[in-house]
C-alpha cells in the first residue's frame, strides 16, 4: 500500500516542479530567485501539519498507551523536523541574494527556528532515554508541551519584532498571489504532503517491525 | 532587470533533494537491516534504534 | 491526606533538606554573584550599552541560575534512592508536582531578590519606580519558568546527559516567556505604565495556565516506573 503512496507522491512532487518552473511566471520584483518559494513555503506547512499529528498522537498515546500512537508520533516528529529543516535551509538560501544576508532574526525565521529546536529536543529525549517505553512517555509529554507552545512562540516573536520597531528588512514573502502562483503553491504543497505521508507511513512500519523483531 | 540568481535557486532545490532524498535513503537502509535475519543484523538493529 | 497537605509535605521536605545542606541555594547564589562580575567585565566599559541591555542581563542571570536550581530539583530523590518513595505517594501524583513547583518557586524568588539587589547596588540601576509592575512581571514569568522546569526536571532526572538535555528542552520552550518578561521589564524600567505591556502580561498568563495545567495532567505519567 505504501508503495502506491510513494508512487503518487513522486508524481505529485514532479507536478510541483513543473508548476514551479514551467507554469509559474517570473516574479516582478525579485526575478526568478522567487521560485525558491515553491519548495520553501509548502515545506513549513507540511512540517506544521506533522507536528499537529505529533500533538494528537502524543495525547492518544498517554491516554490509550497504544504502541501505534507512539509510532505515529515518533514518525511524524522525524518527518516534521526534516521538512522544517528544508524550510529553514531554503529560506536562508533565498535570503542571501534577496536580503544580502543568510540569516535575519525576523519574526517568521525566528519562530520557525525555535519550533525546530523544540522538536529536535523531542527526538533527543527518545534517543537519550535508555528504556524505550519510558522514552515514549517522556517524548509524549515533550510533544504535547512543544506543540501547545507553537502559537505562543509565534505571537511572542511577532510582537517582539513588530511592536515599537519598524521592520528592518522587506520580507520576501509570497508575492501578490496571482492565479498561477497560487496554483503552483497548492500543487507543490500537495506533492510534499503526499511525500510526507509516504515517509511517515514507511517510518511507522519500520518502528512496528523493529518492535516485533525484538519482542 | 533584477538578476535571477539561478545558482541560488539550484542550491535551494539541491538542498531540498539532498535532505528529503537522504531521509528516504535512511528509511531504505533501516528497512534492509531489519529484513536481514542474521545475527549481525540483530546486533545492528539494536544499534539503529 | 488532602491534596494540598500532600503538596505541602513535599515542599516542606525540600525546604528542610535545603536548609540543612544549603547545597543548591549556595551554589545558585554564588553563581549569580559571579555572573555579575562576568557581565561587568564583558559589557561594563560602555555604560550606555550596559544600561540598554540591563533588562536582558537581569533575566539572563535569573534564567541561568534557574537552570542550575531547577535541573537539580529531582536529582536528590534520584541519587538517594528516594524515587520509589515518590511513586508510592498515595493519591494523585500531581500533588507532588505542586509541592515541587512551590519549592522551586521559593528558590527562584530568592534568586530573583538577590539578583535584583545585586544589580541595583553594583550596576546602579534604579528600579524603585518600576517596582510594582516589575514584581508582577517577575511573578508571572517565574511561574512559567518553574512550571515547565519542574515538569522537565522530573523527566531529565532519568536521562543520560541530564545536564545537557534539561537546558536543551527547557530553553526553546521558554522563548515566549523569556521574550515577554524581557520586553516587559524593558518598558517598565524605561518608565512606561503597566498598560503598555498588557499584551505581554496576557501572553504570560496564557503560558502559565497552559504550562501548569499540562504539568498537573502529565506529571504522574513521568513518575511511572
Amino acid at each position: 500500500m505504501s508503495r502506491w503512496l510513494g508512487l503518487v507522491a513522486t508524481l505529485g512532487v514532479l507536478a510541483g516542479l513543473v508548476m514551479a518552473f514551467g507554469v509559474a511566471p517570473r516574479e516582478m520584483t525579485q526575478g526568478n530567485v522567487q521560485r525558491i518559494m515553491y519548495v520553501h513555503v509548502p515545506a513549513v506547512w507540511v512540517a506544521y501539519l506533522a507536528f499537529l499529528a505529533v500533538f494528537v498522537a502524543s495525547i492518544m498515546y498517554l491516554w490509550t498507551r497504544a504502541a501505534g500512537a507512539d509510532w505515529t508520533a515518533h514518525a511524524a516528529a522525524e518527518v516534521g523536523v526534516v521538512f522544517l529543516g528544508v524550510n529553514i535551509a531554503t529560506g536562508a538560501i533565498w535570503g542571501k541574494p534577496t536580503w544580502g544576508t543568510w540569516w535575519t532574526w525576523d519574526a517568521r525565521l525566528t519562530s520557525v527556528a525555535v519550533v525546530f529546536v523544540i522538536f529536535v529536543g523531542y527526538l533527543l529525549v527518545r534517543q537519550m532515554t535508555d528504556d524505550p517505553e519510558r522514552g515514549a512517555r517522556f517524548a509524549a509529554v515533550v510533544g504535547i508541551v512543544g506543540a501547545l507552545n507553537i502559537p505562543l512562540v509565534h505571537f511572542s516573536v511577532y510582537w517582539w519584532r513588530t511592536l515599537h520597531q519598524p521592520p528592518t528588512f522587506a520580507k520576501p514573502g509570497p508575492a501578490a498571489a496571482s492565479g498561477a502562483i497560487g496554483m503552483a503553491l497548492l500543487v507543490n504543497f500537495i506533492g510534499l504532503l503526499l511525500l510526507s505521508a509516504y515517509f511517515i507511513a514507511k517510518r511507522y512500519a519500520l518502528l512496528r517491525a523493529q518492535q516485533e523483531a525484538t519482542a | 532587470m533584477t538578476s535571477d540568481h539561478w545558482g541560488f535557486v539550484a542550491a535551494a532545490y539541491a538542498v531540498a533533494v539532498l535532505a528529503l532524498g537522504g531521509y528516504w535513503r535512511r528509511l531504505v537502509h533501516l528497512e534492509r537491516t531489519l529484513k536481514t535475519p542474521t545475527l549481525r543484523a540483530a546486533r545492528r538493529r539494536g544499534a539503529a534504534r | 491526606m488532602t491534596f494540598l497537605r500532600r503538596a505541602w509535605a513535599v515542599t516542606w521536605k525540600d525546604v528542610l533538606v535545603e536548609r540543612r545542606s544549603k547545597e543548591t541555594v549556595n551554589a545558585v547564589l554564588f553563581f549569580s554573584v559571579l555572573l555579575l562580575f562576568v557581565f561587568e567585565f564583558t559589557l561594563g566599559a560602555d555604560r550606555e550599552r550596559l544600561a540598554a541591555v540591563l533588562p536582558g542581563l537581569l533575566w539572563l542571570g535569573v534564567l541561568l541560575a534557574a537552570l542550575l536550581g531547577l535541573g537539580r530539583s529531582f536529582v536528590l530523590e534520584r541519587e538517594n534512592d528516594c524515587w520509589e518513595a515518590l511513586l508510592l505517594t498515595p493519591g494523585d501524583k500531581s500533588a507532588v508536582y505542586v509541592g515541587k513547583l512551590a519549592g522551586n518557586l521559593l528558590l527562584m524568588a530568592l534568586v530573583e531578590a538577590v539578583v535584583l539587589t545585586l544589580f541595583t547596588v553594583f550596576m546602579n540601576v534604579d528600579v524603585a519606580r518600576a517596582l510594582p509592575g516589575l514584581v508582577l512581571v517577575l511573578a508571572l514569568g517565574t511561574l512559567g519558568i518553574a512550571a515547565v522546569g519542574t515538569l522537565f526536571g522530573a523527566m531529565t532526572a532519568h536521562v543520560r546527559a541530564r545536564e545537557l538535555l534539561f537546558p536543551v528542552l527547557l530553553l526553546p520552550v521558554l522563548v515566549p516567556v523569556l521574550l515577554a518578561i524581557v520586553k516587559s521589564t524593558e518598558s517598565l524600567m524605561a518608565g512606561e505604565p503597566l498598560g503598555v505591556v498588557s499584551h505581554w502580561l496576557k501572553l504570560l498568563i496564557a503560558a502559565d495556565v497552559i504550562y501548569v495545567v499540562a504539568g498537573l495532567l502529565t506529571f504522574d505519567v513521568l513518575l511511572e516506573g
